[in-house]
């Protein structure tokens, strides 16, 4: 069929743009919704602009302990249940470092031995970049305050293993040596780091809250100390059920549209609706019924965290919060992406799934939880990864730092 | 050099010191612009180097458009070779980044015009500069705005419609 075009004045300049043209200005576009909608102004603007590959976040899971040899250990995924839940082909992986060791502004933390690695890579998968850091053993996630080709003033923290729970934190900024110890006392583990403000706060698994000053720019100041806190008791009281212990099945943060944010993760189904997450214990009826809460983190003058009004809605953003970076994203830019909602990968499970139920029988690998309507709805574990022997664990989201085409794909 | 030289449509006028050729626009208007001004053209470099006769034609850049590359190549041109970490270099890129944000202050058809005069004239900068204001411009706009904003004819049929419908419905759960 042949199309009308009717030039309006001033207009027809726009629409007859040339077609490399309009791709350079659409490559200059950083959101999918953009991408997106570039390419639904008129036929000659689609047919000269490259369509997505894939709408951002994604999943990225990890082999099990014995990972078949020669293949990378880990994948990335798209999450959705209702349409095409794939495997995301990207670039070819950076050869000879088959592990990922987390996912943050976009890169990914690849290594070439668990134990005791000789390479640490940061690597992008649009562009295929790849940025080396100083080796460190054992190490467990990469943690960036910053895009590592966006500006100098970037620092990256790592979490190094040093005993079954016991894990100290690293850092490394551009042009060390080395990784440097942020403090000599190991903590028990790091489930939660984030960057807001100029800041770094990390929380243990025993509810230790940390801030450090990053003191970027000034490149002879090492990240200094802004107070910790154990929080644990303070997150206990905040549900007022009759029950004597609460149930908290982790904290973390998040830092959201100039906001820091504490989400408290009870696991529970949520008081309308949803069905109850495969590990959750039965007892858990009226009380905590939340499946997760969200409050405002203050950092007081003098150095001690202090929680504040809770969040019922987050606006046009959501959190996705995974073992490694947890992270907020606005839907208006993320198609993909559904207002006010947490996205949570199963692992935060591993515990209670692994003890309880056999692997096969892990049913969902992401949950989505409505904060709106309190509701909780799983994503289904890809069957595709079902039958690989390799044994595949959701663990991080990633969301790339450009949109991924389908040109750039090869 | 020899080849410029040899270039009968060059002056050695101008400045005093400077080398200058001669741009003709579409519309028959001659530039005299200074040759390492002219040369961040890459389109004008090559034609400098094939040397001809009465000023360089660029047939498909009017006077009013290409005045503006010329400010732009005139400017940029100008700029020293920066000593990096210098105060002074440092205080050029501010004024350099001021300057193209004033020259980016234009209607819509001059910018239509100027982003296609950068391209056939390859102007690395301009044309970077071009594809930036413009993207800044599509930056969170529907389809629907961008239409209107830059009047551009949806022409898509119904059932088109319906599949872009679909697209912005990419939600997972």
């Amino acid at each position: 069929m042949k199309r009308l075009r009717i030039a309006t004045a001033g207009g027809s300049g726009w629409s007859t743009l040339p077609g490399d043209l309009l791709e350079q200005i659409s490559s200059r576009l950083s959101t999918d919704a953009d991408r997106l909608h570039v390419r639904q102004v008129c036929a000659h603007w689609r047919a000269c602009t490259s369509p997505l590959a894939a709408l951002r976040p994604w999943i990225v899971a990890r082999a099990g302990p014995l990972p078949t040899s020669g293949h990378p250990a880990y994948s990335a995924w798209l999450p959705r249940r209702l349409r095409q839940q794939r495997m995301v082909g990207v670039r070819a992986a950076p050869a000879g470092l088959p592990h990922c060791r987390g996912a943050s502004r976009g890169w990914l933390a690849l290594v070439d031995d668990i134990r005791s690695p000789t390479r640490l890579v940061l690597w992008d998968p649009v562009s295929g970049s790849e940025v080396p850091l100083p080796c460190l053993s054992r190490v467990t996630q990469v943690f960036l305050s910053g895009d590592p080709l966006g500006s100098p003033d970037w620092i990256a923290v790592a979490s190094q293993r040093v005993s079954t729970l016991g894990t100290k934190l690293f850092f490394w900024r551009p042009g060390d040596a080395a990784w440097s110890s942020l403090f000599e006392q190991p903590t028990a583990g790091v489930p939660s780091v984030v960057f807001h403000g100029g800041r770094m706060f990390y929380m243990d698994l025993r509810q230790l809250i940390a801030a450090y000053d990053l003191n970027l720019g000034a490149p002879n100041r090492r990240p200094a100390s802004a107070g910790m806190s154990y929080f644990g008791p303070k997150v206990d009281k905040l549900c007022r059920c009759e029950r004597l212990v609460h149930l908290v099945r982790e904290v973390l943060m998040v830092s959201c549209d100039g906001e820091l944010l504490l989400v408290v993760l009870r696991g529970a189904t949520g008081s309308r609706g949803g069905r109850q997450p495969p590990s959750s214990p039965s007892q858990v009826s009226s009380a905590c019924s939340s499946f997760a809460e969200v409050y405002k983190l203050d950092w007081t003058p003098k150095g001690t965290p202090k929680i504040g009004e809770r969040v019922t809605d987050l606006g046009e953003y959501s959190l996705f919060l995974g073992l490694s970076e947890s992270f907020a994203l606005s839907a208006k830019e993320f198609p993909a992406v559904r207002r006010n909602h947490i996205y949570c990968v199963a692992h935060h499970w591993i515990y209670y799934i692994y003890y309880q139920n056999p692997y096969h029988k892990l049913s969902d690998w992401a949950f989505v939880f409505d904060l709106g309507s309190d509701t909780l709805k799983g994503i289904p574990y890809p069957e595709e990864l079902r039958d690989d022997g390799a044994k595949w664990w959701p663990y991080y989201w990633l969301c790339l730092r450009s949109p991924l085409t389908k040109k750039q794909q090869n | 050099m020899a080849a410029a030289d040899s270039c009968d449509g060059i002056s050695t006028s101008g400045g005093g010191w400077e080398k200058t050729v001669t741009l003709v626009s579409s519309d028959d208007a001659r530039f005299e612009v200074r040759e390492a001004a002219a040369s961040l053209s890459q389109t004008v470099r090559r034609m400098i180097r094939a040397g001809g006769d009465g000023g360089i034609p660029l047939p498909k850049v009017d006077a009013r458009t290409l005045s503006t590359v010329l400010e732009y190549c005139n400017k940029h041109a100008a700029v020293p070779a920066p000593a990096p970490e210098s105060s002074s270099a440092e205080a050029a890129a501010v004024d350099l980044e001021w300057f193209d944000k004033e020259l980016m202050h234009v209607d819509l058809a001059t910018l239509c015009s100027l982003i296609r005069a950068a391209d056939y004239l390859e102007v690395a900068g301009l044309l970077d500069l071009t594809c930036k204001t413009v993207a800044d411009m599509i930056k969170s706009k529907t389809a629907e705005e961008i239409r209107q904003m830059f009047g551009i004819q949806n022409d898509f049929t119904p059932e088109e419609e319906e599949q872009l419908s679909r697209e912005n419905a990419g939600v997972f759960e």
